[in-house]
Protein backbone atom coordinates (compact mmCIF):
# COMPACT_ATOMS: atom_id res chain seq x y z
CA UNK A 1 0.00 0.00 0.00
CA UNK A 2 1.47 3.38 -1.00
CA UNK A 3 1.63 6.39 1.27
CA UNK A 4 -1.19 8.00 -0.69
CA UNK A 5 -3.37 4.94 -0.36
CA UNK A 6 -2.85 4.92 3.40
CA UNK A 7 -3.66 8.58 3.68
CA UNK A 8 -6.74 8.24 1.45
CA UNK A 9 -7.93 5.38 3.59
CA UNK A 10 -7.44 7.34 6.75
CA UNK A 11 -9.24 10.35 5.35
CA UNK A 12 -12.10 8.21 4.09
CA UNK A 13 -12.55 6.84 7.59
CA UNK A 14 -13.35 10.32 8.80
CA UNK A 15 -17.10 10.90 8.69
CA UNK A 16 -18.33 14.39 7.80
CA UNK A 17 -20.93 15.70 10.19
CA UNK A 18 -24.49 14.84 9.34
CA UNK A 19 -26.68 17.74 8.32
CA UNK A 20 -29.36 18.70 10.78
CA UNK A 21 -32.86 17.31 10.41
CA UNK A 22 -34.03 20.84 9.76
CA UNK A 23 -32.21 20.89 6.44
CA UNK A 24 -34.23 17.96 5.17
CA UNK A 25 -37.52 19.40 6.32
CA UNK A 26 -36.72 22.78 4.75
CA UNK A 27 -35.87 21.15 1.44
CA UNK A 28 -39.01 19.05 1.64
CA UNK A 29 -41.00 22.20 2.25
CA UNK A 30 -39.63 23.80 -0.90
CA UNK A 31 -39.93 20.76 -3.12
CA UNK A 32 -43.51 19.94 -2.16
CA UNK A 33 -46.41 21.57 -4.02
CA UNK A 34 -46.98 25.11 -2.82
CA UNK A 35 -50.49 24.52 -1.46
CA UNK A 36 -49.43 21.56 0.61
CA UNK A 37 -46.42 23.47 1.82
CA UNK A 38 -48.57 26.46 2.72
CA UNK A 39 -50.92 24.31 4.75
CA UNK A 40 -48.12 22.42 6.40
CA UNK A 41 -45.87 25.35 7.20
CA UNK A 42 -48.53 27.85 8.26
CA UNK A 43 -48.88 27.92 12.04
CA UNK A 44 -52.05 26.43 13.45
CA UNK A 45 -53.25 29.66 15.04
CA UNK A 46 -52.88 31.50 11.72
CA UNK A 47 -54.94 28.83 9.98
CA UNK A 48 -57.63 29.15 12.67
CA UNK A 49 -57.73 32.92 12.26
CA UNK A 50 -57.96 32.66 8.49
CA UNK A 51 -60.79 30.15 8.85
CA UNK A 52 -62.65 32.42 11.29
CA UNK A 53 -62.28 35.49 9.10
CA UNK A 54 -63.42 33.50 6.08
CA UNK A 55 -66.45 32.20 7.98
CA UNK A 56 -67.40 35.67 9.15
CA UNK A 57 -67.06 37.04 5.64
CA UNK A 58 -69.23 34.26 4.25
CA UNK A 59 -71.88 34.84 6.94
CA UNK A 60 -71.89 38.59 6.23
CA UNK A 61 -72.27 37.98 2.54
CA UNK A 62 -75.14 35.58 3.16
CA UNK A 63 -76.87 38.16 5.39
CA UNK A 64 -76.51 40.85 2.76
CA UNK A 65 -77.96 38.59 0.09
CA UNK A 66 -80.86 37.63 2.38
CA UNK A 67 -81.62 41.29 3.16
CA UNK A 68 -81.41 42.20 -0.51
CA UNK A 69 -83.93 39.52 -1.31
CA UNK A 70 -86.43 40.95 1.16
CA UNK A 71 -86.31 44.58 -0.02
CA UNK A 72 -89.43 45.41 -2.14
CA UNK A 73 -88.51 46.62 -5.56
CA UNK A 74 -90.53 48.42 -8.23
CA UNK A 75 -91.50 46.10 -10.97
CA UNK A 76 -91.93 47.32 -14.48
CA UNK A 77 -95.39 46.46 -15.78
CA UNK A 78 -95.75 44.69 -19.06
CA UNK A 79 -96.42 47.02 -22.01
CA UNK A 80 -100.04 47.84 -22.66
CA UNK A 81 -101.34 46.99 -26.08
CA UNK A 82 -103.15 49.70 -28.11
CA UNK A 83 -106.40 47.76 -27.91
CA UNK A 84 -106.24 47.76 -24.13
CA UNK A 85 -105.61 51.48 -24.18
CA UNK A 86 -108.62 52.06 -26.37
CA UNK A 87 -110.84 49.95 -24.17
CA UNK A 88 -109.57 51.35 -20.92
CA UNK A 89 -109.77 55.03 -21.71
CA UNK A 90 -112.84 56.94 -22.92
CA UNK A 91 -110.66 59.63 -24.49
CA UNK A 92 -111.08 60.89 -28.01
CA UNK A 93 -108.42 59.13 -30.07
CA UNK A 94 -108.39 62.02 -32.55
CA UNK A 95 -107.95 64.84 -30.07
CA UNK A 96 -104.49 66.45 -30.15
CA UNK A 97 -103.13 64.86 -27.00
CA UNK A 98 -100.04 62.94 -25.99
CA UNK A 99 -102.20 59.93 -25.39
CA UNK A 100 -103.65 60.00 -28.92
CA UNK A 101 -100.16 60.30 -30.44
CA UNK A 102 -98.85 57.45 -28.34
CA UNK A 103 -101.82 55.33 -29.33
CA UNK A 104 -101.26 56.13 -32.98
CA UNK A 105 -97.57 55.39 -32.65
CA UNK A 106 -98.37 52.08 -31.05
CA UNK A 107 -100.60 51.19 -33.95
CA UNK A 108 -98.36 52.11 -36.85
CA UNK A 109 -96.31 54.95 -38.31
CA UNK A 110 -99.05 55.46 -40.89
CA UNK A 111 -101.52 56.16 -38.10
CA UNK A 112 -99.18 58.80 -36.69
CA UNK A 113 -98.91 60.41 -40.13
CA UNK A 114 -102.62 60.44 -40.61
CA UNK A 115 -103.17 61.89 -37.13
CA UNK A 116 -100.64 64.63 -37.80
CA UNK A 117 -102.35 65.44 -41.09
CA UNK A 118 -105.70 65.54 -39.41
CA UNK A 119 -104.55 67.89 -36.68
CA UNK A 120 -102.78 70.05 -39.21
CA UNK A 121 -105.95 70.41 -41.30
CA UNK A 122 -108.02 71.16 -38.21
CA UNK A 123 -105.58 73.81 -37.12
CA UNK A 124 -105.71 75.56 -40.49
CA UNK A 125 -109.49 75.45 -40.46
CA UNK A 126 -109.52 77.69 -37.40
CA UNK A 127 -110.47 75.20 -34.80
CA UNK A 128 -107.51 76.14 -32.70
CA UNK A 129 -108.02 78.75 -29.98
CA UNK A 130 -105.68 81.74 -29.84
CA UNK A 131 -104.84 82.80 -26.35
CA UNK A 132 -103.16 86.01 -25.19
CA UNK A 133 -100.27 85.45 -22.94
CA UNK A 134 -99.51 88.33 -20.62
CA UNK A 135 -96.36 88.76 -18.77
CA UNK A 136 -98.01 90.75 -16.02
CA UNK A 137 -101.05 90.11 -13.98
CA UNK A 138 -102.45 93.62 -14.54
CA UNK A 139 -104.07 94.74 -17.76
CA UNK A 140 -103.07 97.96 -19.49
CA UNK A 141 -106.08 99.80 -18.12
CA UNK A 142 -105.05 98.92 -14.64
CA UNK A 143 -101.58 100.16 -15.38
CA UNK A 144 -102.94 103.45 -16.72
CA UNK A 145 -104.91 103.87 -13.53
CA UNK A 146 -101.90 103.24 -11.45
CA UNK A 147 -99.85 106.01 -13.11
CA UNK A 148 -101.72 108.51 -11.05
CA UNK A 149 -100.59 106.80 -7.95
CA UNK A 150 -96.96 107.28 -8.91
CA UNK B 1 -31.59 11.27 -10.64
CA UNK B 2 -34.87 9.44 -10.65
CA UNK B 3 -38.23 11.07 -10.91
CA UNK B 4 -39.98 9.74 -7.85
CA UNK B 5 -41.06 12.35 -5.37
CA UNK B 6 -38.96 11.05 -2.47
CA UNK B 7 -35.89 10.28 -4.54
CA UNK B 8 -34.39 13.57 -3.51
CA UNK B 9 -34.44 12.34 0.07
CA UNK B 10 -32.24 9.38 -0.87
CA UNK B 11 -29.91 11.75 -2.65
CA UNK B 12 -29.73 14.06 0.31
CA UNK B 13 -29.00 11.19 2.68
CA UNK B 14 -26.26 9.95 0.40
CA UNK B 15 -24.57 13.22 -0.47
CA UNK B 16 -25.72 15.61 2.27
CA UNK B 17 -22.72 15.26 4.61
CA UNK B 18 -20.19 15.66 1.79
CA UNK B 19 -22.14 18.59 0.33
CA UNK B 20 -22.14 20.39 3.67
CA UNK B 21 -18.45 19.61 4.06
CA UNK B 22 -17.80 21.06 0.61
CA UNK B 23 -19.72 24.21 1.51
CA UNK B 24 -17.69 24.49 4.70
CA UNK B 25 -14.62 25.13 2.58
CA UNK B 26 -16.06 28.61 1.93
CA UNK B 27 -18.60 29.06 4.66
CA UNK B 28 -17.53 29.25 8.30
CA UNK B 29 -20.41 27.69 10.17
CA UNK B 30 -22.37 24.49 9.81
CA UNK B 31 -25.69 26.40 9.78
CA UNK B 32 -24.57 28.68 6.96
CA UNK B 33 -23.22 25.69 5.06
CA UNK B 34 -26.60 24.00 5.38
CA UNK B 35 -28.29 27.10 4.02
CA UNK B 36 -25.97 26.97 1.04
CA UNK B 37 -26.66 23.28 0.51
CA UNK B 38 -30.40 23.87 0.76
CA UNK B 39 -30.38 26.51 -1.93
CA UNK B 40 -28.06 24.53 -4.19
CA UNK B 41 -29.93 21.27 -3.74
CA UNK B 42 -33.27 22.81 -4.67
CA UNK B 43 -31.82 24.53 -7.71
CA UNK B 44 -30.15 21.32 -8.79
CA UNK B 45 -33.19 19.15 -8.21
CA UNK B 46 -35.49 21.39 -10.20
CA UNK B 47 -33.17 21.33 -13.20
CA UNK B 48 -32.00 17.74 -12.85
CA UNK B 49 -33.66 16.52 -16.03
CA UNK B 50 -31.57 18.85 -18.16
CA UNK B 51 -28.30 17.55 -16.74
CA UNK B 52 -26.41 14.52 -17.97
CA UNK B 53 -24.16 14.10 -14.91
CA UNK B 54 -26.36 15.03 -11.97
CA UNK B 55 -23.97 13.96 -9.22
CA UNK B 56 -21.21 16.25 -10.39
CA UNK B 57 -23.77 18.97 -11.10
CA UNK B 58 -25.01 18.77 -7.53
CA UNK B 59 -21.53 19.42 -6.17
CA UNK B 60 -20.98 22.16 -8.72
CA UNK B 61 -24.20 23.82 -7.58
CA UNK B 62 -23.06 23.76 -3.97
CA UNK B 63 -19.71 25.21 -4.93
CA UNK B 64 -21.39 27.96 -6.94
CA UNK B 65 -23.81 28.84 -4.15
CA UNK B 66 -21.01 28.83 -1.57
CA UNK B 67 -19.01 31.25 -3.70
CA UNK B 68 -22.07 33.47 -4.00
CA UNK B 69 -22.52 33.34 -0.25
CA UNK B 70 -18.89 34.26 0.29
CA UNK B 71 -19.13 37.24 -2.06
CA UNK B 72 -22.17 38.46 -0.21
CA UNK B 73 -20.47 38.76 3.16
CA UNK B 74 -17.88 41.09 4.45
CA UNK B 75 -14.49 39.48 4.22
CA UNK B 76 -13.25 40.68 7.56
CA UNK B 77 -16.35 39.58 9.39
CA UNK B 78 -16.19 36.23 7.69
CA UNK B 79 -12.59 35.71 8.71
CA UNK B 80 -13.29 36.62 12.31
CA UNK B 81 -16.31 34.40 12.53
CA UNK B 82 -14.42 31.62 10.84
CA UNK B 83 -11.74 31.74 13.53
CA UNK B 84 -14.28 32.15 16.31
CA UNK B 85 -16.31 29.14 15.28
CA UNK B 86 -13.36 26.98 14.43
CA UNK B 87 -13.23 25.40 17.85
CA UNK B 88 -16.91 24.84 18.36
CA UNK B 89 -18.04 23.62 14.96
CA UNK B 90 -16.02 20.67 13.74
CA UNK B 91 -16.36 19.47 10.17
CA UNK B 92 -16.16 15.80 11.06
CA UNK B 93 -17.82 13.59 13.59
CA UNK B 94 -15.30 11.72 15.70
CA UNK B 95 -14.95 9.78 18.89
CA UNK B 96 -13.03 11.23 21.78
CA UNK B 97 -9.91 9.19 21.08
CA UNK B 98 -9.91 10.50 17.50
CA UNK B 99 -10.35 14.10 18.50
CA UNK B 100 -6.71 15.02 18.09
CA UNK B 101 -6.56 13.46 14.67
CA UNK B 102 -9.77 15.17 13.63
CA UNK B 103 -8.43 18.58 14.59
CA UNK B 104 -5.19 17.91 12.72
CA UNK B 105 -6.96 16.78 9.56
CA UNK B 106 -9.40 19.67 9.64
CA UNK B 107 -6.56 22.13 10.10
CA UNK B 108 -4.58 20.58 7.28
CA UNK B 109 -7.62 20.56 5.04
CA UNK B 110 -8.34 24.20 5.80
CA UNK B 111 -4.77 25.14 4.96
CA UNK B 112 -5.06 23.68 1.49
CA UNK B 113 -5.76 25.94 -1.49
CA UNK B 114 -9.48 25.95 -2.15
CA UNK B 115 -9.19 24.39 -5.59
CA UNK B 116 -7.33 21.46 -4.06
CA UNK B 117 -9.51 21.12 -0.98
CA UNK B 118 -12.67 20.92 -3.08
CA UNK B 119 -11.18 18.11 -5.17
CA UNK B 120 -10.28 16.19 -2.01
CA UNK B 121 -13.78 16.60 -0.59
CA UNK B 122 -15.50 15.57 -3.82
CA UNK B 123 -13.22 12.58 -4.35
CA UNK B 124 -12.87 11.16 -0.86
CA UNK B 125 -16.12 12.06 0.88
CA UNK B 126 -18.33 12.68 -2.14
CA UNK B 127 -17.26 9.51 -3.90
CA UNK B 128 -17.00 11.19 -7.29
CA UNK B 129 -14.59 9.98 -9.93
CA UNK B 130 -11.93 12.26 -11.33
CA UNK B 131 -13.94 12.49 -14.54
CA UNK B 132 -17.06 13.58 -12.66
CA UNK B 133 -15.07 16.17 -10.73
CA UNK B 134 -13.53 17.43 -13.95
CA UNK B 135 -16.99 17.87 -15.44
CA UNK B 136 -18.31 19.59 -12.33
CA UNK B 137 -15.42 22.01 -12.13
CA UNK B 138 -15.14 22.48 -15.87
CA UNK B 139 -11.50 21.40 -15.95
CA UNK B 140 -9.53 18.64 -17.59
CA UNK B 141 -9.14 15.30 -15.91
CA UNK B 142 -5.38 15.77 -15.82
CA UNK B 143 -5.76 19.06 -14.00
CA UNK B 144 -8.05 17.49 -11.45
CA UNK B 145 -5.71 14.52 -11.01
CA UNK B 146 -2.81 16.91 -10.43
CA UNK B 147 -4.75 18.93 -7.87
CA UNK B 148 -5.71 15.76 -6.08
CA UNK B 149 -2.13 14.55 -5.99
CA UNK B 150 -0.83 17.93 -4.77
CA UNK B 151 -3.52 18.05 -2.12
CA UNK B 152 -2.72 14.61 -0.78
CA UNK B 153 0.94 15.48 -0.72
CA UNK B 154 0.34 18.63 1.27
CA UNK B 155 -1.99 16.91 3.65
CA UNK B 156 0.52 14.21 4.24
CA UNK B 157 3.31 16.73 4.88
CA UNK B 158 1.23 18.68 7.35
CA UNK B 159 0.11 15.61 9.20
CA UNK B 160 3.70 14.39 9.40
CA UNK B 161 4.70 17.74 10.83
CA UNK B 162 2.09 17.24 13.49
CA UNK B 163 3.26 13.65 13.92
CA UNK B 164 -0.08 12.30 13.00
CA UNK B 165 1.22 9.82 10.45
Amino acid sequence: MSEFDALEKELAEMRPRQPSSGLKSRIAGQLEPSTERLIRTTPRRVRIRVAMIGGLAAAGLAAILFWWGRVPRIRSDPPISPDELLLATPLDPYAPSVWSYRSALARSPVSVESLLDRHSIEGRAGKSVDMNINAFARFDSDLNDSFGEL
Amino acid sequence: MANTSDEWSVWLDEHGPALVLLARQWVPSQADAEDVVQEAFIRCWRSRERVQAPAGYLYACVRHCALDWQRGHDRRQRRESFVARDEVEPMFASRIEQEERRVAIETALRDLPRNQAEVIVMKIWGGLTLEQIATALDASVNTIASRYRYALNKLREQLVERSML
